[in-house]
């Protein structure tokens, strides 16, 4: 062992190789491109291992759980990737090794996955949310297209409008549909289609790559769609092809010529339609009074209305039945009447007569006894008084004084007694032939 | 009538259609509804023939210009 010769050990080579390289600062920043192979994630530690390769070479690879939390699309063996990354060695092995710092699909990949990132976040923020969609008119009549000109796609929009419902006034709006920023036109071009008080608007554009197509992927574009007061049909691409628009907008057509089929009814199935409600309306009123008319003949070949007199012959019948019984009954009681009347008459003639007579009899009965009574009242009335006056004759003083006798009166009083008299009395001698005053004296 | 949209024409004449198909409707609602469903009919279908003066225009340089479409009846 020759001493001039210094060994150092493998860790000591490894680790000034490390240096040498942590050094460089071209190392430290670096951009590569190749496919991953031999990816695996490391459960515990969450750091990604995998190596890179091209066509003749491979680098092994270590992205840190830091940076792989942050990654935006899932790594699998066979992508093709763009990688920002730090060149070192491990210590250990000594190979040379990538510090990977981030990692994104390589072209196509890239934009789908920018695709993919704003799809997700303007889900979660709810633009292409159901409740959102406004209803596209059914009979439009008036539309804007906003597409490029002169192009295919425009041409299939306007000949199926056209064709399907010619009725609508149609406005073309051109805008650019490819090439860098060519969504801002479309914006500015919405905005101002927005303030024209259309049905509807469609937005239409032929197919293409996801590059050509990538202006309807602007995050800016998918605002102002979602924003529009009027209902927007989109019709970008093929069927296949799907853009944010597609999302936002309020009905995505599969082509521009499905989007002018989504945005019209058809002439000739409103014709069709318009002519069954008519056919529908005559038939149903017809029938409406076939069925009245039905109802009518029942009803006025109801055999009262033909025979009316059946609604009242019973009752004729029986009014006639009673005034027979009434008019019976009243000559019956009338008749019956009739007996007692003349009966209670005759009886009441001849105790009448018998009255009558009786008491005549009886009139002239105390006429004779009155008579008879009043001549034997007259004549003892007569004898008594003759008797009365011989009577009175017998006892007149007259016939006294005639025989000498005198009357005293004292004060005009008939003086019977001496001693009614006083002395010196003026008294009265009334004799036969007149009468003396006298002054009595006594002794 | 003369200033309901197509849509609503239709609507309403299908919405008498309906009712004169049903029963209960009187005689006397019925002949209205008839007549208001004819003249709806006659409306529409002069809308719908309304087609000819319906030129598509293009806005050209903040100008509307006139834009012929053949329809082939090919199909």
């Amino acid at each position: 062992m020759p001493l001039d010769k210094k060994y150092i050990t493998v860790s000591a080579l490894n680790n000034y190789l490390k240096r040498k390289i942590d050094v460089d600062m071209q190392l430290q920043h670096v951009f590569i491109k190749g496919e991953i192979s031999n990816f695996k994630r490391n459960m515990s530690s969450g750091h990604l291992y995998f190596t890179l390769k091209d066509g003749k070479s491979h680098i092994s690879a270590i992205m840190y759980k830091g940076f792989a939390e942050q990654l935006n699309f899932d790594v699998k063996n066979g992508d093709s990737v763009l990688i920002e990354a730090t060149v070192s060695v491990y210590a250990v092995t000594g190979y040379n090794q990538l510090i990977v710092k981030n990692i994104e699909p390589d072209g196509l990949g890239s934009l789908f996955l920018k695709f993919e990132n704003l799809k997700k976040s303007l889900l979660q923020e709810g633009l292409f949310d159901e409740k959102y969609k406004k209803n596209i008119p059914s009979y439009p009549s008036k539309i804007a297209v906003l597409s490029a000109y002169p192009s295919a796609a425009l041409m299939d929009v306007m000949r199926t409008l056209k064709k399907r419902f010619p009725v609508c006034r149609v406005i073309i709006f051109p805008i650019p549909v490819q090439g860098k920023d060519a969504y801002f036109k479309i914006i500015s071009t919405l905005k101002f289609v927005d303030e024209l008080h259309f049905n509807t608007i469609i937005l239409a554009r032929g197919g293409g790559s996801l590059e050509n197509l990538w202006n309807f992927n602007e995050e800016a574009l998918a605002r102002t769609i979602f924003e529009l007061k009027t209902p927007i049909i989109c019709g970008i691409g093929h069927e296949t092809d799907f853009t944010i628009c597609d999302y936002v907008c309020d009905l995505r057509a599969l082509t521009p010529t499905y989007a002018a089929i989504e945005a019209t009814p058809n002439i000739e199935d409103m014709y069709k339609h318009l002519s069954m409600l008519d056919g529908l309306l005559k038939s149903n009123m017809k029938y409406k009074i076939e069925t009245l008319n039905t109802r009518i003949n029942r009803l006025t070949h109801f055999y009262l209305f033909k025979n009316p007199e059946k609604l009242y012959g019973d009752h004729l019948q029986y009014v006639s039945y009673l005034q027979d019984k009434i008019s019976n009954f009243m000559e019956k009681r009338l008749n019956n009447n009739m007996v007692i009347y003349t009966k209670l008459n005759l009886q009441l003639q001849s105790q009448n007569k018998v009255f009558v007579s009786h008491y005549q009899q009886k009139i002239q009965t105390y006429e004779n006894l009155l008579k008879i009574n009043f001549h034997n009242k007259l004549k003892a009335n007569r004898n008594n008084l003759s008797m009365l006056i011989s009577k009175l004759n017998a006892l007149s003083p007259l016939q006294t004084l005639e025989r000498g006798y005198a009357l005293v009166k004292k004060e005009n009083q008939y003086v019977s007694s001496i001693d009614d008299l006083n002395n010196e009395d003026n008294v009265s001698i009334y004799l036969k032939d007149g009468y003396v005053k006298a002054t009595i004296y006594k002794e | 009538m003369e200033k309901m949209t197509f849509e609503q024409a239709i609507k309403r004449l299908e919405e008498i259609v309906d009712l004169l198909e049903n029963n209960e409707t009187s005689l006397d609602d019925s002949v209205e509804l008839f007549q208001e469903g004819v003249q709806l009919s006659r409306y529409c279908s002069k809308k719908l023939g309304n087609v000819e003066n319906k030129v598509s225009k293009i806005l050209i340089d903040g100008q509307l210009e006139d834009f012929d479409v053949e329809v082939e009846n090919n199909e």
